[in-house]
């Protein structure tokens, strides 16, 4: 467990046929602007993959190829795969909640567009409220919730419908550290419980090495595959124990040096800049 | 939070009371050899009720305030239904909408008075020419904003349901008509009110009942209490409307948040 990272190349690149997303030389360019080089990744059913890499290396435009959200002009090289009938769920960072339903409505939403019965998708959104903690406020709107209320909302709309692999996008970035936590607390929960397939993209480390059980780490735009590196940790560990141990914080050091080494870590991105 | 509304109320009901009674005393009401403004040109709110009473007990004047009202809820229902059609067919059709931009713009400016002698000729002079004027109106309000907010869904709304695969029917359905409604009904106020505006314009032209028919008969007459008689009713009609517009938008929209700008 405190062996130094274990850098695996063919891990990333072993394309199983039974992955639950794989990507094979996957490069996708805007114009004249190069976002992604020659990705390939194969996440196993079940697995919780982090993606990390300076600001700007193409992330999100990773998470948006997968779910088939690029816009028209973006040119598209490679393979993506997903099972068939793959249900995907998206968590963005902005909780792109519908303003004029309330929280049940938004979630029951999830539910009627994977084709539940009426009567059964409210009965599925209260119990999912109930999970996240907000069963008083099934009635209120999106503007009558704090962020973190909405982003569990959010989160409630996609576990909903269900999704095979659910794609996060820097879910958390605009919340509190303790509101945070326990979301991510809640994230890991619901990744125990259903062993659904997670790729979770994130600026920060510390959130990477908690959650992710594999880590990818993009080089700088145009963003390749640096590295994917291993982790795990204790079971029984809560994530507020396990991020003020002694172990955890030598690994985010020694993640923190490699994206140092990439010369772009985040915060460090315009190294050339005119300043 | 400011006074209280009752208080707001009871201001308000102080202000009409004092305006009525300076009235009243200027047009020599109060004291007959005090007579500022020959009741003539401005009438008086005694000569006012009056006319207003005797207008009810005859029973014409509700018979014209029902016309007036009938063209006007017509062309407030046809202009919403029809513009929010429009709208939606020029927000998604972009050929159409690089084809017609240029003549909705051009139709919308034409001065709907210039347009009322057309619409007496085509639909002769009962409530369809009327009914026309008032679509005129609102049709336009509500296409501009049913184009405006099918173009300000915000991209992030729509991935969000995209991602989960809807069908064009849902997506419209979850996303895209209530943003819309939303639109359509901050204007709705404009648009009950365009829909009276329409409504007494066309009566002016050319008609034989309404709000607008009698206001020319009246003015055709001199007769300034009447004409008085009949803004007072017509004012009637649009406070009555826009309360009732306030409460459906208020009802509709429940979901907004408010911004508390200043005291």
């Amino acid at each position: 467990m405190m062996s130094s990272i274990a850098a695996s190349d063919s891990a990333g690149r072993s394309t199983a046929m039974d992955a639950a997303v794989s990507i094979e030389q996957l490069s996708v360019r805007f114009g004249d602007v190069a976002a992604l080089q020659d990705i390939s990744l194969a996440v196993q059913p079940g697995e919780f993959v982090a993606i990390v890499g300076p600001s700007g290396c193409g992330k999100t435009t990773l998470l948006n190829a997968i779910s088939g959200l690029l816009p028209p002009e973006a040119a598209i090289t490679g393979k993506i795969r997903l099972r068939a009938g793959t249900r995907l769920g998206y968590v963005f960072q902005k909780d792109a909640l519908l303003p004029w339903f309330s929280a049940l409505r938004n979630v029951e939403v999830g539910a009627e567009l994977r084709g539940v019965a009426r009567a059964e998708r409210r009965r599925l959104a209260l119990e999912l409220l109930q999970a996240m903690g907000l069963e008083g406020f099934a009635g209120h709107y999106p503007h009558q919730l704090s962020g973190g209320m909405r982003h569990r909302v959010a989160l409630a709309r996609a576990l909903a419908y269900d999704p095979d692999v659910v794609l996060l996008d820097e879910p958390f970035g605009a919340l509190d550290a303790f509101t945070r936590l326990a979301l991510e607390e809640q994230v890991l929960g619901i990744w125990r419980r259903t062993g659904k397939t997670m790729l979770l993209v994130t600026h920060d480390l510390a959130e990477a090495l908690s959650l992710g059980k594999r880590i990818v780490v993009l080089t700088p735009r145009p963003g390749r595959i640096h590295t994917i590196v291993n982790v795990s940790w204790p079971e029984d560990l809560s994530l507020g124990e396990l991020r003020t141990s002694e172990q955890f914080f030598a690994r985010l050091r020694e993640l923190w040096d490699l994206l140092l080494s990439l010369g772009a870590a985040p915060g460090r991105a315009a190294k050339t800049g005119v300043l | 939070m400011g006074a209280p509304a009752s208080q707001i109320a009871l201001y308000r009901f102080l202000l009409v009371v004092a305006l009525l009674v300076l009235w009243e005393g200027a047009t020599g009401g109060l004291v007959s050899s005090l007579v500022l403004v020959d009741p003539f040109f401005i009438s008086s709110p005694r000569r006012i009720a009056l006319d207003l009473a005797e207008g009810f007990s005859r029973g014409t004047m509700l018979r014209d305030t029902m016309v007036t009202l009938v063209e006007s809820i017509y062309g407030l229902a046809l202009g919403m239904t029809t513009g929010v059609a429009a709208g939606l067919a020029l927000a998604f059709w972009r050929s159409l909408d690089r084809l017609l931009a240029p003549f909705i713009g051009i139709a919308n400016s034409i001065p709907r008075p210039a347009l009322a002698p057309l619409a007496i000729l085509w639909f002769g002079l009962g409530i369809a020419s009327k009914v026309f004027i008032a679509w005129s109106l609102v049709f336009f309000v509500t296409f501009y904003s049913t184009y405006q907010g099918v173009k300000s869904i915000d991209p992030d709304l729509v991935n969000a349901i995209r991602v989960m695969r809807p069908t064009r029917w849902q997506l419209m359905r979850i996303v895209v008509l209530p943003a819309v409604f939303s639109w359509v009904f901050a204007g709705f106020r404009l648009s009950v009110a365009y829909a009276l505006i329409g409504a007494i314009v066309g009566e002016f032209v050319g008609a034989t009942a309404g709000l607008g028919y009698q206001l020319v008969l009246a003015q055709g007459l001199l007769d300034t209490d009447r004409v008085f008689a009949v803004l007072a009713v017509t004012g009637a009609l649009a406070a009555a409307g826009l309360a009732a517009a306030e409460r459906l938008e208020s009802a509709l929209l429940k979901w907004r948040p408010v911004a508390q700008l200043g005291p």
